[in-house]
């Protein structure tokens, strides 16, 4: 995928850490394409092959609780968890395996700080590959 | 690679300012303490492995169909 347009500075999301496997890549965008709601596109504003899929917590696990240490909440740039949006990255194989999501490690953003982390939930039996609905 | 032997409790460094220590053993699995800067991030090997499978594979029509189960409907 290909950005066509400069994104605004404003809806730059900064990862300070990176995400694993993406080395230095630490400026995203969010993307919400038409039709794939509730799904949104965490797309590298580096490296246009990289484009993470993504689906907010909630859609995929309605129970879902996410839980940050304090040094996590402040990296984020966050007083509580309750300012924060969680998302499990999604993992469509496409080799007849189905489809699934990472809820052990969800990616998290500070919607008005404009900062992100994917952030393990190691107090968690959350599994790494969670099989989506067929 | 390296490979270096420690006894429980021991402890390695990576750079002056990464240490590894080996905190326990028990059967098949070894729980280890890593102590490093804000900047150097630590994760699961098999994290990134997962990250970069998930935005290498996807294609536009599978997520939609996958969308389309996530908000309930019945996929034709």
């Amino acid at each position: 995928m290909r950005i066509e347009q400069p994104a605004p500075e404003e809806s730059v999301i900064d990862f300070p850490g990176g995400l694993p496997g993406f080395g230095e890549l630490t400026r995203f965008v969010l993307l919400e394409p038409d039709g794939l709601g509730p799904i949104v596109l965490l797309q590298s504003l580096d490296d246009e092959h990289v484009s993470l899929p993504l689906a907010p917590t909630a859609s995929v696990h309605p129970d879902y609780e996410l839980r940050l240490g304090a040094a996590e909440l402040e990296a984020l740039g966050a007083e509580r968890v309750e300012e924060l949006a969680s998302f499990a990255v999604l993992t469509l194989p496409g080799d007849g395996r189905p489809a699934a999501c990472n809820l052990a490690a969800p990616v998290v953003l500070n919607p008005a700080k404009r900062l992100g982390a994917q952030v393990l939930q190691t107090w968690s039996s959350y599994p790494t590959f969670h099989q989506l609905p067929e | 690679m390296l490979v270096l032997s420690r006894q429980v409790g021991e402890a390695f460094r990576v750079g002056d300012d990464v240490e590894v220590r080996i905190l326990g053993v028990s059967t098949g699995a070894v729980k280890i303490g890593v102590v490093a800067p804000r900047e150097v991030p630590v994760y699961r090997s098999e994290l990134a492995e997962i990250n970069r499978e998930a935005a290498g594979r996807w294609t536009r029509s599978e997520l939609e169909r996958l969308a389309g189960r996530l908000r309930g409907e019945k996929s034709s």
